[in-house]
């Protein structure tokens, strides 16, 4: 009976906590684009790394601005957190080994309570997470539209990240909190003409315009050792639209080029429950859905008119579809004393592929495949060395993409069809293909990911 | 497109000098001209004075300005966009022991309309260099102070990023008739510009030095056009570079002192030396690597430095506090002189400026506690007069041989700001 009794007030306090987020989620979804980060590709922090993202009913310090802002609101004190992480690429496309552009990056991460008195005292914190790449503030590389290459890693994980947020803890068994993935787009036009000085002169104005995805979470402790999380994270691409206008001995040339969303990261919700039913051991499984239909592709939209001949590029259409995901993970405290702690952390999951693989491509060569992710890592933590603790953490992920073969159709009359190749001779289309994916598109591999850090709480 | 990139957290246009080095961040220093070195609001530190990061207490400053642009060329209205922008600021500093202070700031400014924009103008026409659209990019600066007794210093850095890298295109044919092709590949390195402060606090005197690095956005971008379609007459390859610094602001010099003669009246002033004359180029280099069936006539364009003058602006300020209602309540004007950096215009190109006599009121009032913070709010006005300059130059033949530029600025600041002290 009582067990009755306490899966009613479980269910009860979910579905009343959960209806204005669910609502506010499916908003969301439908809500107008806000890049990818490597926290969406391969976790937040040593620790997210370790446990393969299965962080969105456990985290409450500063990475959980990026998995569950609602968990910010169940942490204390302040929490600073600097982390390293590295990636290393054994992907395989058509023989060839596809590197990871800028594979190493460190991330920043702050929670902190907002000390207030009165009727918000203990219930408000603000978070700050942050990645950035050694060297530069991003590196954005759209591919010729032949390039064999997997769309999922390329060119997601070269970008500076920015998401501040704040939670609020409405009681102690819940809280919720809003974040803003924020970068910038760029629109204008370039214009190379002959000025009054009769030379060559260049008009540039590009408008450097804020974009932002909303992340947004909920997270639910019911009972002692239960935590439940509702998350959601807005798709957010990075817009790119430039008009290209010039005079090339009296020939106008004008080109408009359009990158709707470059390092793209879909819309996601994730679902996800913890149980800590020892002070030794937590447990943790997550099931994310990731809106990857909705992608307009990673390739440039060109429209161009040269003298006075008009051409378009076209990216081909249908060809990603929305992913499910699970995620696990595990931490173990197998050593507790008064000075130290150490524990180890282990997650495992499994996603499906962004890519249709029954649709047939033409000129493009994506590959993408399902993917299995594990992972491992151990956490060290020295209460009182410095601040209130000092916790130093490694972790490691393996992602592994299964192996992907399609064979390539090839035209045999013209007008060809869209997912055909064609030669360079209308009379004999099918002859002298040079596409590199002809005849058959293979590719397979996996990517490791490594990641050290420090936290200090205050 | 490609300069777009650049901008990504900073970015700029033309020229010159942002919203905050016009105006000054937030609205104490608006209404005292800037000349608030010595001392300025803690929470505005990281921009106004490093030096300052390290007083005791938490900070937080949200507020916004906006500047209305009456510019003149030949008393015909510039078409200039509002300055406006919000100001975030924060600060934290600690007492540690009897004799140190720590601690650390970051101030941002973030332009309503875009975070930034960047333009190359053709360089003949005529333009406002200190007050196009440079004012409209980000500033994001960061820094930590240490202060041990009377003496305090600090240094931190403004972020931006150059540009550079390449975009192809290629305009092909194959059996199934013509198609397009493209691929970028465009990089944002850091630039990171130094700011430094120093500061002596004897009490009721004090002095400050403070040095903000020079900024630009660093172009350096190639668009390639592979063209391949039977009968165009650009069939080949056509290379455009265009390369150039966007949005250059000066380093400044800044050495300031405070006074106060009696508990209720403070009296500030600075002086800042601006190096204008470093400034590169506000035009954009082009070059064309043509390998076609025709020979364009221009293949190449590079103007000149612009060989600007550095400047020294003397800045003056006085603060009288006095009590409304049982609660402080600072009351403030200033006055500041800026000379034109842009000299005689003898050649093609075609700036426009005059030297400026800029005055500023305001005032700030605690109000308080709430849910145990301080509260404070601030209100600025400023009001730049260009003195109407004429600029003719020595051939009629040039573009714009003639023209006259004046007009005036107005800028208006708010802020409120909570303290945990």
């Amino acid at each position: 009976m009582q067990h009755v009794l306490w899966l009613r007030t479980v269910v009860h306090r979910l579905v009343r906590a959960s209806r204005p987020a669910a609502a506010a989620a499916l908003l969301l979804t439908y809500a107008p684009t806000s890049g990818a980060s490597v926290w969406e590709v391969f976790g937040f922090g040593p620790e997210g790394v370790a446990s393969v993202s299965a962080q969105a009913a456990t985290a409450n310090d500063g990475t959980s601005v990026f998995y569950n802002p609602g968990g910010l609101a169940m942490g204390r004190g302040t929490q600073i957190e600097l982390s390293g992480t590295g990636m290393l690429s054994w992907l395989e496309a058509q023989g060839a080994t596809q590197p990871i552009h800028d594979p190493a990056g460190g991330s920043l991460a702050v929670g902190s309570d907002v000390p207030l008195e009165g009727p918000l005292a203990n219930r408000l914190r603000v978070g700050f997470g942050a990645y950035a790449l050694p060297s530069k503030l991003m590196r954005l590389q759209m591919r010729p539209g032949t390039d064999p290459f997997f769309p999922y890693y390329d060119n997601r994980t070269q970008r500076l990240t920015v998401i501040p947020a704040v939670a609020v803890r409405l009681a102690s068994w819940i809280g919720v909190g809003v974040g803003a993935n924020v970068l910038a787009g760029v629109s204008g036009p370039v214009d190379v003409r002959e000025g009054q000085s009769r030379g060559l002169e260049t008009l540039l104005q590009q408008d450097v315009r804020t974009v932002a995805g909303w992340v947004a979470g909920l997270r639910v402790a019911p009972v002692p050792g239960l935590d439940l999380a509702l998350a959601f994270r807005q798709r957010f691409g990075v817009p790119f639209h430039v008009i290209t206008t010039a005079n090339v001995a009296g020939v106008p040339l004008r080109v408009d080029v359009d990158t709707a969303e470059a390092l793209y990261d879909p819309a996601v919700v994730v679902v996800a429950g913890a149980v800590q039913p020892s002070d030794r051991v937590r447990l943790e499984l997550d099931g994310s859905w990731s809106r990857w239909s909705a992608w307009r592709g990673p390739l440039l939209s060109i429209d161009t008119t040269v003298s006075a001949l008009s051409l378009a590029s076209h990216s081909p259409e249908g060809l990603f579809r929305d992913t499910w995901a699970v995620r696990g993970a595990g931490h173990w405290w197998f050593a507790k004393s008064a000075n130290a702690q150490l524990g180890t952390i282990a997650g495992a999951g499994y996603e499906t592929s962004m890519l249709d693989t029954s649709a047939r491509q033409g000129r493009t060569n994506f590959i993408d495949g399902p993917k299995l992710m594990v992972g491992a890592g151990t956490v060290a933590h020295f209460p009182g060395l410095i601040g209130r603790a000092l916790s130093l953490s490694v972790g490691a992920q393996w992602q592994r993409v299964a192996a992907t073969v399609q064979d390539k159709q090839v035209c045999t009359s013209v007008p060809c069809a869209p997912d055909t190749l064609v030669g360079p001779d209308t009379d004999r289309p099918g002859e002298g293909i040079s596409n590199p994916g002809y005849p058959t598109l293979r590719g397979h591999g996996g990517v490791f990911v490594l990641s050290v850090g420090a936290r200090v709480e205050l | 497109m490609l300069a777009g990139f650049a901008a990504m957290l900073a970015g700029t246009r033309t020229s010159r000098a942002t919203a905050p080095l016009l105006f000054g961040y937030g609205p104490q220093s608006t209404a005292l001209a800037q000349s608030d070195i010595e001392s300025p609001d803690p929470a505005a530190s990281a921009y106004t004075n490093p030096a300052s990061a390290c007083e005791p207490g938490t900070r937080l400053l949200a507020g916004h300005a906006y500047a209305w642009t009456d510019l003149t060329i030949d008393d015909r209205a510039m078409p200039l966009r509002g300055i406006a922008g919000t100001d975030l600021a924060f600060q934290l500093g600690r007492r540690i022991g009897r004799r140190w202070q720590l601690g650390g700031a970051v101030a941002a400014h973030l332009p309503d309309e875009s975070l930034a924009q960047i333009s190359f103008r053709p360089g003949s026409e005529p333009s406002f260099v200190r007050f196009e659209p440079s004012p409209q990019r980000a500033v994001a600066d960061a820094v930590l102070a240490a202060r041990y007794a009377a003496l305090s210093a600090g240094a931190g850095v403004s972020v931006l990023a150059d540009a550079r890298g390449d975009v192809g295109f290629l305009l092909g044919q194959d059996g199934n008739g013509t198609y397009a092709d493209g691929a970028t590949n465009v990089e944002l390195p850091y630039r990171l510009a130094p700011l430094v402060g120093v500061g002596v606090d004897l009490g009721p005197v004090g002095i400050a030095g403070r040095f903000r690095g020079a900024q630009a956005v660093g172009l350096d971008l190639a668009t390639r056009a592979d063209v391949s379609v039977t009968g165009n007459p650009l069939n080949g390859t056509t290379l455009v570079t265009v390369a150039g610094q966007s949005g250059y602001v000066p380093a400044t010099w800044d050495i300031g002192a405070r006074w106060n003669p009696s508990r209720e009246l403070r009296l500030t002033g600075a002086l800042q030396l601006a190096r204008w004359s470093r400034a590169p180029s506000n035009t954009a280099e082009v070059t064309m690597a043509v390998r076609l069936g025709l020979s364009p006539g221009q293949i190449e364009a590079r103007f000149v430095r612009p060989s600007l003058r550095d400047t020294v602006s003397p800045r003056c300020g006085v603060t009288w506090t006095a009590r409304l209602a049982d609660r402080p309540v600072d009351l403030r004007v200033g006055y500041a002189y800026s000379p034109s950096p842009v000299p005689e215009q003898t050649g093609l190109t075609s700036w426009a400026d005059a030297p400026a006599h800029i005055i500023g009121v305001g005032t700030g009032v605690e109000l308080g506690q709430a849910w145990g913070i301080a509260l404070r709010a601030d209100l600025a006005a400023q009001l730049w007069m260009l003195r109407e300059r004429t600029f003719d130059k020595p051939s009629e033949v040039l573009p714009f041989a003639h023209y006259r530029a004046g007009g005036r600025l107005f800028d208006l600041s708010a802020a409120m700001e909570a303290a945990w002290r």
